[in-house]
């Protein structure tokens, strides 16, 4: 995977300029920091990216939600940044930062003016090298993620779904959690916990560093070089090797929530991201839900009218992932309304070939999409990083169509049987609280 | 071999490279040159029928957005709101030449993006089929079918879409907005609801598409891979056969701001989070020079992760997962409002937080540092919109729409950088200050209590109609009817402390509108056996009641009388108790505990003795109101006493004033003097 440095340099991607057409270079440091590079000049900006490969899959069973709340934590400042800076500095500069974190990693980024590149190399390798973590920032992020997922999950229709859907659909692996986590763990957790956190994962030779926008290739790694380069190396991170059981079974579960439209959610688990099956089903799931032509919409929302909304995707994850339905009843329908529709639709994929016209249409839909993603500088760097660490080719973002267009209408028939199944799957039935059978019922 | 010898070349390069930057971690790095972003070109012009276009050439990806917009006066839509977004939607639900389903599919086959509303019609796409999307968009345009079958399935939808909402908290906060700050009758203000939506007809929504999608309120925007001269040639030919008609215009009166802080809620009972917003109209149109400063107050206020809302309600409280504030510039109502989402338990406290930081603006002048980062930050944001060519053409479509000077967003960068901090704390007391409407969606049951310190709280529904406080009793967990009265007694002084008095007397004054003069009052206690009670006005008194050696006797202007039966039983306990929640201790099932809940928006535990009902505060455990009937020339009426202040004599607690309300009299008593022994 860790590509030596001098290779790296050799080797480093320059395609020629043409339209979507996107060039970059991508070399190693020393340490182990992987970088990568697009230059281009039509609007000063520059968007400065670090991906740190660690995600709430990394984590100890007993302290989820641990990957997010670094994610919060590494705003509070640094040996050379005091609390509350790292935001100043970069709004200051006339630029705008977050970050996010997910079951795979956690992503930085700054959009700066162009000339201010420099600024947002200086706060990343900040930190990066030595982050300040103390008390005070611990106990304010705390609340601040309690809010956070009161305002995400807790207060929002149907807002706990993933959380329900993964843990039974991942009972050995880390997916069994979701990124938020639990805030029993995060009360519990000990400051000296956090540090070793922050040692073991935040190490050069976990990150990619991805930049795009109005830079001058050679100055700007001359420049990286002076911020990140003495960074010291750490431990190489293993990422978890847990094999996951078959599902062995459908599961269903009913949850009543603080709504008034039943809902359906189907989650079938499926192979990690890069697996050619990944893509398969991507394009099956177009089958099912791309546009109001598609089989799901057309039948559930427009003829049969049982559904206000219904749509698949594939939740795809480095190491898995859940291929999801979701379906939303029309007023005075029920869960029992929508699912034989559903299944009826994912039958029809397994037992047919899907015609000649639809498959043009969903490749169709694929190009248009894949030409019209990449159009922003911050876009482009997240992608560059994203395609670099899960598959180690950054250079999928002008050669990704290619894995698309070798699905057959065969494969799609071939995933939907393998993994559209009900022994592969869970059902989470969301029912109104008015509906919940009261104890003396019981 | 070979690769060592590049190796060591390689570094020798990275390694000269290296030698070249030095840096000082301790401190910012410098910035470079400034490049000033620029606007993208348009171009513009105008078809016979009146229709205006714009065009930004955006040749970087082979891709095409086609946007129809037109600019028409909001409608008030009344007893059918939801018509004119149902009539949105239909147009895009088929034409005389494609059934929907044939224009589902034709374009989900391009891979396209096709969209109507009620004031739009939008096609996307790969530029590869430009003539296609133009087509379908014009075909739509001239062509629309209403079908009856997607009238009633649009109909059905948007009412499961209101009952997905109905649970929506910040659909909810929308809802109230609109209600509160301009009323239902007002388009900004009405809210749609099953039943208006029931009342909509097909032929409601076929008039306003005739009425309203005319090319002489219309623009057309057009964005990418496509030459201005071929988007003249192909707009002329698909849209020559749209006709101009007069279309009518709305006017509205300027809606006036409330007299005094309003505080409005919807009560949600499952909510954990308190939806909250604060703020008003303001009458700030397009184009006036006081955007800027504005615009810079607000940055300073709340205009993200570094504004004064942030840093305090997240980063050194942790009340929220963030606060912001902002306006809007709208040609009919412009607003400016702050909001945060925030656990129950501070909601009042994160109000007091929003209105402390918005005083600092109207109070404080910002400091140079404060402007040059809010200036930085404004002038940075608006540098990386230019990244989409859509900014070009929104600028574009502003200046026509709103009729600014051509070179309004040229300008913008200067106009920003001249604003001083005497401009925005000018812009700060003209835009940001009071009264203030809070809007707050949440469980009233953990909130209320604490927010009628902002002013009485008034209830909306989630649909923005006005309702009654919520009435909500509920047990709290540990409560009971003992630990109610302890703390009372606690409160006040203790039980043993008040059964030890032996005398007690006590002067006051009673005030009521439309009396003459003061009444005098006096009570005179000779714990168990002596009661007196006497009313006077000016020397004169009104009516005196004596209880002695077990008989009481009436006098003053109603004449003299023995009581008898209940009234003489009551004085006898006037006698036996200093004060009346005494008896309770002796006789504890003369009391039941029935829960807590709310009073005047303050929590309150509620005790009920007969047909007495009494309400004691949670925070300080004291008596806060009874409420009993009596009996009126027109028969029963409540009697409502609230107990408005305590005082203290003598290291015990007695109350100070009361207010009375007996039907339409009020009264206010106040307690001159007490003395007890």
């Amino acid at each position: 995977m860790k590509k030596m440095v001098l290779t790296g340099l050799l080797l480093s991607t320059l395609s020629a300029w043409s339209q979507n057409n996107i060039a970059f270079e991508e070399y190693d440091l020393d340490n182990g920091l992987h970088v990568i590079l697009h230059e281009d000049h039509s609007t000063p900006i520059a968007a400065v990216t670090v991906l740190y490969h660690v995600g709430s899959k990394n984590e100890n069973p007993e302290r989820t939600g641990f990957a997010h709340f670094f994610e919060h934590l590494l705003f509070e400042g640094s040996e050379n940044i005091g609390r509350g800076e790292f935001d100043s500095y970069v709004t200051n500069a006339g630029g705008a930062l977050n970050a996010n974190t997910s079951q795979d990693r956690t992503f930085y980024f700054e959009l700066l003016p162009s000339n201010q590149m420099e600024l947002g190399l200086w706060l990343e390798s900040e930190r990066m090298l030595h982050a300040n973590i103390q008390t005070v920032g611990v106990e304010t992020q705390r609340e601040v993620v309690k809010e956070e997922k009161r305002q995400r999950v807790d207060n929002q229709p149907y807002g706990s779904w993933l959380e329900n859907m993964m843990k039974r659909l991942y009972t050995e692996h880390p997916y069994n959690w979701v990124p938020i986590g639990s805030m029993d763990h995060l009360n519990a957790a000990q400051l000296d916990e956090f540090m070793a956190f922050y040692k073991k994962f935040y190490i050069p030779n976990n990150a990619t560093l991805s930049i795009a926008g109005d830079i001058d290739v050679e100055k700007t790694k001359a420049l990286i070089e002076a911020y990140f380069g003495d960074i010291p190396a750490g431990t190489p991170v293993e990422q978890p090797t847990v094999i996951e059981p078959a599902l062995g079974g459908e599961k269903t579960a009913t949850i009543y929530d603080n709504i008034q439209l039943p809902a359906v959610m189907m989650g079938y688990r499926m192979p990690p991201q890069t697996s050619d099956d990944a893509y398969a089903l991507q394009m099956a799931s177009t089958v099912l839900s791309g546009g109001p032509s598609s089989r799901m919409y057309k039948r559930l929302v427009d003829q049969d009218q049982t559904a206000l909304q219904v749509f698949s995707f594939p939740f795809s994850l480095e190491q898995g992932g859940a291929f999801i339905t979701f379906s939303l009843a029309n007023a005075g329908k029920t869960i029992d309304d929508m699912v034989p529709a559903l299944e009826e639709e994912i039958a029809n994929l397994q037992n047919e070939l899907i015609s000649e016209r639809e498959f043009q249409k969903i490749q169709n839909q694929m190009e248009s999409r894949f030409v019209q993603s990449n159009s922003t500088m911050a876009g482009i760097a997240e992608s560059l990083a994203d395609y670099h660490t899960y598959y180690g080719d950054a250079n999928l973002i002008n050669t990704e169509l290619e894995r698309y267009r070798a699905v057959t209408r065969e494969d799609i028939q071939r995933v939907a049987q393998k993994y559209l199944v009900k022994d592969n799957r869970v059902v989470l039935r969301y029912l109104p609280k008015s509906e919940e059978p009261t104890a003396a019922a019981e | 071999m070979k690769k060592y010898i590049y190796t060591l070349f390689i570094a020798l390069v990275t390694l000269s490279l290296s030698a070249q930057v030095t840096i000082d971690r301790s401190t910012a790095p410098t910035p470079g040159p400034a490049r000033t972003p620029e606007i993208g070109s348009y171009e513009s012009f105008e078809l016979k029928n009146g229709l205006k276009v714009f065009v930004v050439e955006d040749h970087k990806l082979p891709r095409i957005t086609m946007s129809l917009i037109l600019d028409r006066d909001p409608i008030v839509e009344g007893a059918k709101a939801g018509y004119v977004s149902i009539a949105g939607d239909l147009i895009g639900a088929g034409t005389a030449n494609r059934t929907k389903s044939a224009l589902d599919e034709e374009v989900d086959f391009m891979g396209a993006n096709f969209g109507t509303g009620s004031n739009s019609i939008r096609v996307g796409g790969l530029s590869k089929y430009t003539d296609q999307l133009i087509d379908i968009l014009s075909d739509v345009l001239l062509n629309p079918s209403f079908p009856e079958e997607e009238f009633d399935k649009l109909k059905s939808q948007m009412i499961s879409g209101l009952k997905a909402n109905a649970d929506d908290p910040d659909a909810i906060s929308g809802n109230l907005r609109g209600a509160a700050l301009y009323g239902l009758e007002h388009p900004y203000g009405e809210v749609m609801t099953e039943a208006t939506v029931e009342a909509i007809s097909i032929d409601d929504c076929k008039a306003y598409f005739d009425t309203y999608f005319r090319p002489n309120i219309a623009y057309m925007v057009v964005i990418g891979d496509i030459t201005v001269k071929d988007a003249k040639k192909k707009l002329n030919k698909a849209l020559k056969k749209w006709k101009a008609a007069e279309v009518p215009t709305h006017e509205y009166a300027k809606t006036s701001r409330a007299a005094a802080t309003r505080i409005v809620m919807v009560d949600k009972p499952s909510a954990v989070q308190s939806v909250v917003w604060l703020g008003n109209v303001i009458d700030l149109p397009q184009g006036h020079p006081d955007i800027e400063p504005l615009r810079v107050a607000n940055q300073i206020l709340g205009g993200g992760m570094s504004g004064r809302l942030f840093t305090n309600l997240r980063e050194d409280k942790a009340f929220t997962y963030g606060a912001y504030s902002n306006f809007g510039v709208d040609e009919l109502n412009s607003t400016f409002g702050a909001s945060a989402k925030v656990r129950n338990e501070v909601t009042d406290s994160a109000i007091t937080e929003f209105l402390f930081e918005i005083d600092r603006m109207k109070n404080e002048a910002v400091t140079e540092e404060d402007l040059i980062a809010a200036k930085a930050s404004l002038s940075g944001s608006f540098g990386r919109s230019l990244e989409s060519p859509a900014s070009a053409a929104n600028f574009a479509l502003n200046i026509a729409r709103y009729g600014l000077p051509s070179d309004y967003y040229n300008n913008y960068l200067s106009r920003l950088e001249a604003v001083t901090a005497e401009d925005v704390m000018r812009v700060a007391n003209t835009y940001m200050n009071g009264p203030l409407t809070i809007t707050v969606v949440g469980k009233a049951q953990d909130v209320a209590g604490k927010l009628s310190a902002f002013g009485e709280v008034e209830y909306y529904d989630a649909d923005g109609n006005e309702t009654e406080a919520p009435t909500f009793l509920f047990l709290p967990e540990g409560v009971t009817k003992d630990a109610v009265l302890n703390k009372f007694f606690d409160a006040i002084g203790g039980a043993e402390a008040f059964q030890n008095i032996t005398s007690f007397e006590q002067e006051m004054s009673l005030e009521a509108p439309g009396m003459p003069g003061l009444v005098g009052m006096k009570t005179v206690k000779n714990i168990p056996d002596y009661y007196l009670t006497e009313q006077s006005m000016q020397g004169m008194t009104l009516m005196k009641v004596e209880y002695k050696d077990g008989a009481a006797t009436r006098s003053g202007m109603r004449g003299n009388a023995e009581l008898e039966g209940e009234e003489l039983a009551s004085t006898a306990k006037e006698a036996k108790y200093v004060i009346s929640q005494l008896e309770w201790l002796e006789n504890p099932d003369a009391v039941t505990f029935d829960g807590q809940t709310l009073v005047n928006g303050k929590d309150v535990y509620q005790i009920t003795e007969g047909e007495q009902t009494h309400y004691f505060d949670v925070a300080t455990g004291l008596l806060y109101m009874s409420v009993g009937t009596a009996e009126g020339p027109e028969g029963d009426i409540t009697v409502t006493t609230v107990y408005k202040e305590w005082q203290e004599v003598n290291g015990l607690t007695f109350v100070k004033t009361i207010e009375q309300s007996a039907g339409p009299q009020s009264f206010t008593v106040t307690v001159e003097k007490v003395t007890w022994k």
